[in-house]
């Protein structure tokens, strides 16, 4: 898949100040290296995913770029500047790292008040955003008693505060229940049509599919891909497609033979790989196979995803013992 | 959009940093219990230990401000708690992320925490100062300390009561802040609590064995809690290893030394 | 189209109930290199201050004022009795109260560890009887902190008493029996004062709060009344009923007469055996508390 790893995307003018730029970011912990050389641009007004599979490096990225966490070489600015010096910074980047980085026993109210005077905004500002995340019921309870999701939008809550043109949410989808998940697509979508740079991390494809425009894909502390969704996806469908036949075990083995990679998916079907609609269809005329269907097969984001991190993947579960037939 | 570059005035800066640790300190229940406690601890063990006192007809030796102050010792274990626990229930929560990123620059986060916590013991201590020394002048020539044995009553208008009911404020204020410099390099509630009432009792505790005499007047000297308590002796200063605010002004290095050790670590360490 | 048959677990079991809870919570315990660390700082801080304190006997050369006749043995015994007053071997063991507090800060975790994250129900889940849990935790810690008292005390008085010696300096003889009682005392102290912090613990469920209860009511009476403040009628009440009474089991027989017995010469208000029961006392109703409270509480 070459061409996409490396910017591709032109900057346009007077768009240069609230952007992420990271450049050569390494960091060890220990034996282990979490961060290898990131660098990658997060330029406004689009959706920018930030994925990886587990342990790729996509937290410790983000806490670098706040400040939170040290990198051993590189650089992580905001608009050109490091987080620490900007003033009032929760006015430039809303944050989102843990949702579960509360004190208990306090209120969710206030617990946006402490934020809000940590930035000279006071408790009208609290009660906008309570209003725009549609937390007014639960405001006053205690946040420990909060269930997942509701601890998500209050996280969203508070890094939406300072209005921040850019917006920086590590893994926000997790916990959501559907409704959540499509009202938080939503939701992420107009915040960059507003013109903000919204930057979400994740490890699931399926929950960024219809809200990324951009992806940084990194594996093993990396970046592997930086491209546009469309680019991907187009790229990871190319010389693949799918045939329809009531002889598969046929047609397997002649196309096999001719040099084809194939995969039985559903029933009857067979994901055609490495060899052309056109010399496919030769084969299996030739060996008198017949069959009902060739169609193009268009990827989703998921598949192209694992095809390119197979290799950086860091945990992976042993196959399933016995199993059903398949 | 583009990004303010101006800095933002010190003044205005330290002052939405500590309006923001003020309401982190205030809508936390617990924070008004425990100072409650403090006050309540300390004039409950100082009225006893009043009334526990007697000075015989013959006389005694007895330094009655320190006697009725003595509630101070127990109070400020749990002035050494609260302390603690503004930093370490941050770190166990993980809010400290939160903070740190609201406010990037660490060591005004930690003055914030030090400036407060000194402020509300200034306050809570001065109560039970006080009323410390009230119940001792209440209570004290019930039993014994009469002015026939050369006992007045306390009064704040004597020198020696009112340097040491003022010592005895500053000496709680004094506590919090080592304790909030050694809750900052621990981070762990129970580890620092530990070491710091270890430091405040093991320390006198373990120091009275030695009896070589110059090495034991040099561990008194040294110590935390028997070099700031001179602050609160009245009788036979003269014979004192330091005089009483020298001995206040010994803790003042601990605390200064914790905080010091705190900065660092909280500045170069990742959170 | 098969039928699939019900799942068995192929995992093999192999103690009865108790025994298997009892080997999961000393794995739990000796998995965490903090708390395992822990047990050992305060073996080697007894030891190190047993050591320091060595230095607190009396010189022969001290005996240079007897009277002509007497023998140097006799003059010595003599000198001790009237030498400063810190001077029977409960001195060695001044290190106790910073080696509790160490013990008291690893048990305090150990159960509070359970409320962070919710590793509680994951424990209740496996083994739902919940007063078990407690009883448990209570063994694995007690016998920890037992060994851990053991350890130390028998090692800070061996290795204190040779120092001494070498030194030439000397404290109050004891018979066996008499050392044998403060070096089990003092095991049994610090394990039954573990298996208190512990139920503190289970009250209170943060382990800041839990220490500093553990350390005020064990440590401060002590500390109170060697303080020069007076405040000895107060010292004395809170050395009869608090759990600091324990520390009585370290006092030595009173063979000579001294000029002042109080704590800061070794002795306590109270008889070896009725101080530590005050302790056993505290921890029972401590366990009963947090037991009633494990079982009421959502998890």
């Amino acid at each position: 898949m070459s061409g996409l790893t490396g910017g591709n995307w032109s900057r346009t003018s007077g768009s240069l100040e609230a952007t992420i730029e990271v450049d050569g970011l390494r960091k060890r912990f220990g034996p282990t290296v979490a961060l290898d050389g990131m660098t990658f641009s997060v330029p406004p007004a689009q959706v920018t995913g930030f994925v990886g599979p587990n342990g790729a490096g996509k937290s410790t990225t983000m806490r670098v770029i706040l400040g939170l966490d040290a990198a051993d070489n590189g650089t992580a600015v905001i608009g050109g500047q490091p987080y620490w010096s900007l003033r009032h910074p929760l006015t430039h980047v809303g944050s989102l790292l843990d949702a579960s980085a509360l004190q208990p026993s306090r209120t969710a109210r206030n617990h946006l008040l402490w934020l809000a005077h940590s930035q000279g905004l006071g408790s009208r500002r609290v009660a906008e955003v309570v209003e725009q995340m549609g937390l007014k019921s639960a405001i006053r309870r205690p946040a420990g008693g909060f269930s997942l999701g509701m601890r998500q939008r209050l996280g969203v809550a508070a890094a939406l505060l300072g209005d921040p043109p850019i917006l920086m949410l590590d893994e926000p989808f997790n916990g959501m229940d559907p409704v959540g998940i499509v009202w938080m697509r939503g939701f992420l979508r107009a915040l960059a049509a507003e013109g903000r740079a919204v930057f979400v991390s994740s490890h699931l494809m399926s929950e960024l599919q219809d809200a990324a425009d951009h992806l940084v894909v990194v594996g093993r502390g990396k970046v592997i891909a930086d491209t546009s969704v469309k680019d991907l996806i187009a790229a990871a469908s190319g010389d693949r497609f799918e045939l329809r036949t009531a002889e598969r075990a046929e047609a397997m083995k002649v196309l096999a033979e001719a040099g084809a990679e194939v995969t039985a998916t559903a029933q009857d079907v067979v994901l055609v790989k490495s060899l052309s609609a056109e010399r496919t269809v030769a084969a299996l005329t030739a060996k008198h196979v017949t069959f009902a269907e060739v169609s193009a097969h268009r990827a989703t984001l998921e598949e192209a995803y694992m095809e390119l991190t197979r290799d950086a993947v860091e945990y992976r579960a042993a196959p399933a013992a016995g199993g059903a037939a398949r | 959009m583009s990004l303010p570059t101006a800095g933002l005035s010190r003044v205005r800066y330290g002052r939405q940093t500590l309006h923001a640790e003020w309401t982190k300190l205030r809508t936390l229940a617990s924070t008004g219990w425990l100072l409650l406690a403090v006050a309540v601890l300390t004039i409950a063990v100082s009225a006893a230990a009043d009334a526990s006192a007697a000075c015989p007809s013959g006389g005694c030796q007895t330094d009655p401000v320190r006697l009725s102050l003595t509630g101070v010792q127990v109070g400020q274990a749990i002035v050494a708690i609260v302390a603690v626990l503004a930093v370490s229930s941050e770190y166990s929560s993980h809010m400290i992320q939160v903070t740190l990123t609201a406010v990037p620059r660490r060591l005004a986060v930690l003055a914030a925490k030090a400036a407060l916590i000194a402020g509300l013991f200034l306050a809570a201590g001065a109560v039970a100062v006080l009323a410390s020394v009230l119940a001792g002048r209440l209570i004290l020539p019930g039993h014994g300390f009469t002015p026939v044995h050369g006992y007045q009553p306390l009064s704040l208008g004597d020198g020696p009561v009112l340097r040491a009911a003022c010592g005895s404020v500053l000496y709680l204020v004094l506590i919090a802040l080592l304790s909030l410099g050694v809750a900052t390099v621990v981070r762990e509630s129970a580890v620092a609590i530990g070491l710091v009432l270890g430091l405040l009792y093991v320390f006198p505790v373990v120091t009275s064995v030695v009896s070589n005499q110059p090495w034991h007047r040099h561990l008194e000297q040294i110590g935390p809690t028997t070099a700031g308590l001179y602050i609160q002796d009245t009788v036979d200063v003269r014979a004192l290893p330091l005089t009483p605010w020298q001995g206040l002004g010994m803790l003042a290095l601990w605390a200064a030394g914790a905080l010091t050790v705190g900065a660092l670590v909280l500045r170069s360490r990742d959170v | 189209m098969t039928t699939v048959r019900p799942y068995r677990s192929s995992a093999r079991v192999r103690r009865g109930d108790f025994a298997q809870l009892l080997h999961a919570e000393w794995t739990k315990f000796r998995t965490v290199r903090g708390w395992v660390t822990g047990m050992i700082v305060a073996v080697l801080v007894i030891v190190g201050f047993g050591l320091f304190a060595s230095g607190g006997g009396v010189k022969a050369s001290d005996t240079e004022t007897c009277p002509p006749g007497m023998s140097s043995a006799d003059c010595r015994s003599a000198a001790v009795s009237l030498a400063p007053p810190e001077n029977t071997i409960a001195l060695y063991l001044i290190g106790t109260f910073a080696g509790l507090i160490a013990v008291a800060v690893v048990a305090a975790m150990f159960m509070s560890a359970e409320y962070r994250r919710g590793l509680i129900r994951t424990t209740l889940a496996s083994s739902p009887v919940r007063g078990r849990v407690l009883t448990a935790k209570a063994i694995v810690i007690g016998a920890v902190a037992f060994a851990v008292g053991l350890a130390a005390a028998a090692g800070a008085l061996i290795f204190a008493t040779d120092l001494a010696h070498h030194r030439g300096l000397s404290v109050l003889a004891v018979q066996w029996p008499t050392e044998l009682r403060i070096i089990a005392g003092t095991a049994a102290l610090i394990a039954v004062a573990a298996v208190f912090t512990l139920a503190i613990a289970a009250i209170v469920r943060r382990s800041g709060v839990t220490v500093t209860i553990a350390i005020v009511t064990i440590v401060l009476p002590y500390f109170l009344s060697i303080s020069n403040g007076g405040a000895t009628g107060v010292a004395d009440f809170l050395l009869r009923v608090t759990p600091a009474a324990a520390f009585a089991v370290q006092q030595p027989t009173p063979q000579y007469y001294l000029a002042v017995t109080s704590p800061a010469t070794g002795f306590f208000p109270l008889a070896p055996w009725a101080g530590f029961a005050v302790l056993c006392g505290w921890t029972v109703l401590a366990l009963v508390l947090a037991a009633y409270l494990l079982r009421r509480r959502d998890a």
